[in-house]
C-alpha cells in the first residue's frame, strides 16, 4: 500500500502556517530526519525519509518536489524486548550475583538497575519494526494527505510536522471541510444544526 | 476548538453525506444534481451502520447488494447512522472505490484508476492527479449536500424519510421500473 502503487488509505489534514521555501522544507528534513537506534533504552524512534525507500535519509532533494507537492516519508521504527525473555535473563543474572557476591537478598534499586542494564544488551540485538507514513504535501493547496491511518502514526507525524516546518495539521473532518467549501455557510450554523432523526414511527 | 472535538461536532454531517449519496446512488442514478457534471457515485456492497441507542449498536452488511436490502432500510428507520460505506465513484471510463468513513470522510482501500507510467515519478504524478480527480467528484458531491442541508434542510429530511419508508416497504427505489432501466448509452457518467 503507497502512493506508488496498491490500494491506498489515506486521511487529509489542513496545513495551517507559512509554506516553506524549498531551502527551508530541505532543512526542516534534514533536521528531523530518521536516525537509527544506537546504544540505551529508547524503544521508539521516528523521522523523516525518503517516500521511495525508507534507507534513504534525509529525503533526496531531487525526489522531493513534484508538480506542486512535496513528498516524503515519516519512518517510525519500534524495538522490543521480548517480555518473556528479558525476565529470563534478569532472573540469570540475579542469581549469578547473588552467588558471585554472596548475597541473600538482591535490593530493589539494584534489581531495577539490572533489568535496565540487560534490557540495554538485549536490545541492541533486537531488530526494528519500521513503518512508513508517506506524506504528500500539496505546498499550493495547503492539503496534507498521508497514509497514516492510526492515531498514534498520525499524533506522531502532526507532533513532528510543527517541530520541523512551524506548520500546523487539522484533519479535514466534515466540519472543516465545509468551511473551505462552502464559505459563506458559517461554520457555527453548521455546528447548530439539528442531526436528522429517520427513526420512523412504526418501524 | 480541538482537532477531535471538531471531528466529532461534523460527525452527523458526514453521516448525513452518506446517506444522501446512498439515496441519489437509488433513486437519481448517482448523479450529483449539478449542471455539467457527468459522474455518478453509488453506494457500493458494504455499508457499517450504528446506534448508540437499542441492543444491537453496529450493523455491517456486506457483499450482495446491502444499500437496497431490506435490513439496511429496517436499521436506518430505527434510527442507525451510517458510520462508513463503500462507495463507487465513476467518470467516463474512469472509475475509483473506496470506503468512507463518516466520522473524519477518511478514505481506505481506495482503489484508483489504472494509470500507464512506467517510471516511479510518472507513476506517483499520475496516482496523485487521479486521487485529486476523484476528490474533487466527491467533494463536489459533498458541497451540493451541505447547501440543501444548510437551506433546504426539511425537505431534505421529508426526502430522506420517504426514501427509507418506500425502502422498508419493499418498493422499488431505483429510477424508474426494471422495464424502464436506462441502457448502457444513456448512463450519464457515460461521458
Amino acid at each position: 500500500m503507497s502512493l506508488l502503487q496498491g490500494t491506498l488509505s489515506l486521511r487529509r489534514f489542513l496545513v495551517l502556517g507559512p509554506v516553506p521555501s524549498e531551502a527551508d522544507l530541505l532543512e526542516g528534513l534534514r533536521q528531523d530526519a530518521f536516525r537509527p537506534f544506537e546504544d540505551g533504552l529508547e524503544e521508539e524512534r521516528l523521522g523523516w525519509c525518503d517516500w521511495r525507500n525508507l534507507l534513504i535519509t534525509p529525503p533526496d532533494g531531487d525526489w522531493l518536489t513534484q508538480d506542486r507537492f512535496a513528498i516524503f516519508g515519516l519512518r517510525l521504527d519500534t524495538r522490543k524486548v521480548p517480555t518473556a525473555l528479558l525476565k529470563a535473563q534478569v532472573e540469570l543474572r540475579l542469581q549469578s550475583l547473588q552467588k558471585e557476591k554472596d548475597l541473600a537478598f538482591v535490593g530493589k534499586e539494584a534489581r531495577i538497575s539490572l533489568a535496565d542494564e540487560v534490557k540495554a544488551e538485549l536490545l541492541v540485538q533486537v531488530l526494528p519494526t519500521p513503518r512508513i507514513a508517506e506524506v504528500a504535501w500539496d505546498l499550493k493547496g495547503g492539503m496534507l494527505w498521508t497514509t497514516a491511518s492510526s492515531s498514534k502514526t498520525q499524533s506522531a507525524l502532526t507532533g513532528l510536522f510543527i517541530k520541523s516546518f512551524g506548520c500546523e495539521l487539522q484533519p479535514l473532518a466534515p466540519l472543516l471541510l465545509a468551511g473551505r467549501l462552502l464559505p459563506s455557510v458559517p461554520v457555527d450554523s453548521l455546528m447548530a444544526l439539528e442531526p436528522f432523526d429517520l427513526t420512523l414511527e412504526n418501524a | 476548538m480541538k482537532p477531535m472535538e471538531l471531528v466529532e461536532q461534523g460527525r452527523f454531517l458526514g453521516e448525513e453525506f452518506l446517506l444522501w449519496l446512498w439515496m441519489r446512488g437509488l433513486v437519481e442514478g448517482g448523479t450529483s444534481g449539478l449542471e455539467g457534471d457527468q459522474s455518478a457515485c453509488f453506494v457500493d456492497d458494504a455499508v457499517q451502520l450504528v446506534t448508540e441507542r437499542g441492543d444491537v449498536k453496529e450493523l455491517s452488511l456486506r457483499k450482495g447488494n446491502p444499500a437496497e436490502s431490506r435490513e439496511a432500510f429496517e436499521a436506518l428507520s430505527r434510527g442507525m447512522r451510517p458510520a462508513k460505506a463503500k462507495v463507487r465513484l465513476l467518470s467516463g471510463d474512469m472509475e475509483w472505490t473506496f470506503t468512507l468513513g463518516a466520522a473524519g470522510l477518511e478514505i481506505s482501500t481506495l482503489k484508483l484508476p489504472p494509470t500507464q507510467s512506467k517510471d516511479n515519478q510518472g507513476r506517483v504524478a499520475d496516482r496523485l492527479f487521479l486521487l485529486e480527480e476523484g476528490m474533487t467528484h466527491l467533494e463536489r458531491r459533498f458541497e451540493a449536500f451541505l447547501t440543501v442541508r444548510a437551506q433546504a434542510s426539511d425537505e431534505l429530511l421529508e426526502s430522506l424519510r420517504a426514501w427509507v419508508r418506500q425502502g422498508l416497504e419493499g418498493l422499488e427505489v431505483r429510477e424508474g421500473l426494471a422495464g424502464a432501466a436506462p441502457g448502457a448509452d444513456d448512463l450519464p457518467w457515460q461521458g
